[in-house]
């Protein structure tokens, strides 16, 4: 064995390199085949049965389940709650964390504390913030300020929902802000000033071109996470108040899944959910090429 | 910059008006980010007598640690779910510790058509959102007998958080240069040794980065427990936590106690390891 080793040719060294790498990939690949690829397409034959969750009896629908989701007025009550919140998700927090950055950019002591406080709020999990939101919202806002929680009206419980998840992600935009504003080449703004430009016309034509990609960033990032949206809507108003004012697409399709136990209905929604995902981080990204940012 | 300002009077007082002004702002927005985690730490230092006396915001007269210790010695949900939540966390986080940096190595290193296809498999599986897996995940738990258990949870869980770190970590492997590993190589050692004694120690900053984001995600989860954890005693902390959706009857002390308990842990590594949180968004690293 030994004699052996020593004296194997050079396309065997290759050989074992190869089998060392399948090693080293297989746990992880096997893993992510089992738990995410395999699901997703066992769930696309799914969504064309009439599976009922509690007796495991299904029969083979077509597209039944489809064409009734699109006649379901829930399902596009669902979809236009889930855009809504997305719309001031995406708003507010990469305003706050643009703002917030562009106060806090430069590294000072003050600053450094104040971008780990402000940071803060994304490590707690949005189910606890969203319960500490709630009581808040009853005990200090509504007593203080002499009017209602927000999550009780029906015209106000998307923001306040929104407001809940935007005070736990704009720390994480600012940092991608802050990232970025300390690339943009102070040379840029010293040779602004001599051409006498003032402070907005360096804002728009220096500071937001070279921060793009930084825009890019944090709006499919929040696309992606905003159209998710469900703990927090699970935590709080479970859907309500009223008929659906904030039922979002993942907890229809939870409900139906779970909770109707319609759950060849419910994968059905999930399918279409995922196209809407992938249609609208497409668009975006595709948006976001046509200005220069390769990602 | 400071050279090229033509001098003018009260210029210097304006300048510092600013600053002022800039400090000012800058204490306000902390303050307005931080307070609900300093109110929840307020409420459940506060005994329910003071809670109706003077205004919401003020600090505790004593420091009464009594709701704490209730909810550390009366609720057996509490306990539990804290106890498997670290059970959980911490393998989660030890496979992907693990399986991950050896998978990435090998897709930003060797150059056949396979990985390449593997590295694309990885990247469109993170556009994948869970609840168009959720039931099939279900069915399948429920088939090998896994469905309520944290085997399952872990399995699950681990398996969602590769594609995104199996990516981050190739991207960092292909800036790490490859002479140590040659060297290595040359002086005989086996692939296998090469990577765990040279390549690994290598990958310490991202390996550090992912491990801290990965616990966050792990300790925070929802929507993965929620679907496979539904026996009470095999709760994680943020199911546990789902009783205080009903607010009556419930003591807003003990509540918030209860959620301070289970933000701490989270809080503690954040301020231990914000350096590296801090540094892996800022590559714009993490999706999550």
């Amino acid at each position: 064995m030994q004699a052996r080793r020593a004296s194997l040719p050079r396309f065997s060294y290759a050989r074992r390199r190869g089998f060392t790498y399948a090693c080293f990939v297989t746990p992880a690949l096997a893993l992510y085949l089992l738990t995410v690829v395999v699901p997703f397409l066992q769930g696309i034959p799914y969504s064309l049965t009439s599976w009922n969750l509690v007796s495991s009896q299904s029969a083979f629908v077509g597209l039944k389940n489809y064409q009734s989701l699109l006649g379901s007025a829930v399902f596009w009550k669902s979809i236009g709650n889930t855009f809504q919140f997305a719309v001031y998700y995406i708003l507010f927090s990469n305003l706050l964390g643009l703002g917030i950055a562009l106060l806090i950019c430069r590294s000072s002591r003050l600053n450094n504390l104040s971008r780990t406080l402000i940071f803060m709020p994304y490590v707690v999990s949005m189910l606890t913030a969203a319960f500490v939101w709630k009581y808040l919202f009853n005990t200090v806002y509504s007593p203080l300020f002499g009017v209602p929680s927000p999550l009780g009206v029906q015209s106000q419980a998307m923001l306040g929902i929104a407001a809940i998840s935007v005070w736990r992600t704009s720390g994480y935009c600012m940092l991608i802000y802050i990232a970025a504003l300390q690339g943009v080449p102070q040379e840029y703004y010293e040779a602004a000033s001599v051409e006498g430009a003032n402070a907005r016309q360096k804002f728009f034509r220096i500071t937001v071109p070279m921060i793009v990609p930084a825009f890019s960033v944090n709006v499919s990032l929040l696309l992606a996470w905003g159209l998710k949206v469900f703990d927090v809507v699970m935590a709080t108003t479970n859907g309500g108040p009223g008929r659906n004012t904030t039922l979002t697409m993942s907890m229809f399709i939870y409900n139906n899944i779970f909770g109707n136990s319609k759950a060849g209905y419910g994968q059905a929604a999930a399918v279409l959910m995922t196209l809407i995902l992938l249609a609208l981080s497409y668009v975006v990204s595709k948006f976001f090429r046509s200005k220069g940012v390769d990602a | 910059m400071k050279g090229s300002l033509p001098k003018r009077p009260g210029m210097a007082a304006r300048r510092r008006l600013f600053g002022a002004l800039r400090i000012f702002a800058v204490v306000a927005v902390t303050l307005l980010f931080i307070s609900p985690l300093y109110i929840s730490l307020i409420y459940s230092l506060k005994t329910p007598a003071e809670m109706g006396t003077g205004t919401p915001l003020a600090l505790p007269r004593s420091f009464y640690l009594g709701n704490f210790r209730d909810v550390i010695v009366n609720n057996g949900d509490f306990r539990t779910g804290f106890v498997n939540s670290l059970i959980t966390t911490a393998a989660i986080v030890l496979a992907l510790t693990v399986i991950t940096p050896m998978a990435s190595y090998v897709l930003a290193r060797s150059r056949r058509r396979v990985y390449n296809i593997i590295y694309y498999v990885f990247l469109m599986g993170i556009l994948i959102p869970f609840q168009c897996i959720m039931f099939p995940t279900y069915v399948n738990l429920r088939a090998v007998g896994l469905m309520n258990s944290l085997s399952g949870f872990v399995i699950v869980r681990t398996g969602f958080q590769i594609g995104i770190c199996a990516l981050i970590i190739t991207d960092f492997v292909r800036t790490v240069p490859t002479e140590l590993e040659e060297a290595a190589g040359i002086d005989g050692a086996s692939l296998f040794t090469t990577f765990w004694r040279v390549v690994y120690p290598l990958m310490k900053p991202i390996n550090v980065t992912m491990l801290v984001l990965n616990t966050l995600f792990s300790w925070n989860d929802f929507y993965v427990s929620v679907t496979i954890l539904q026996s009470p005693q095999n709760r994680t902390l943020p199911l546990a936590q789902f009783v205080y959706r009903s607010e009556s009857g419930v003591d807003v002390n003990l509540a918030f106690a209860f959620f301070t308990l289970s933000m701490l842990p989270v809080l503690i590594l954040y301020l231990f390891s914000q350096r590296y949180i801090v540094g892996g968004i800022m590559s714009g690293a993490v999706k999550g």
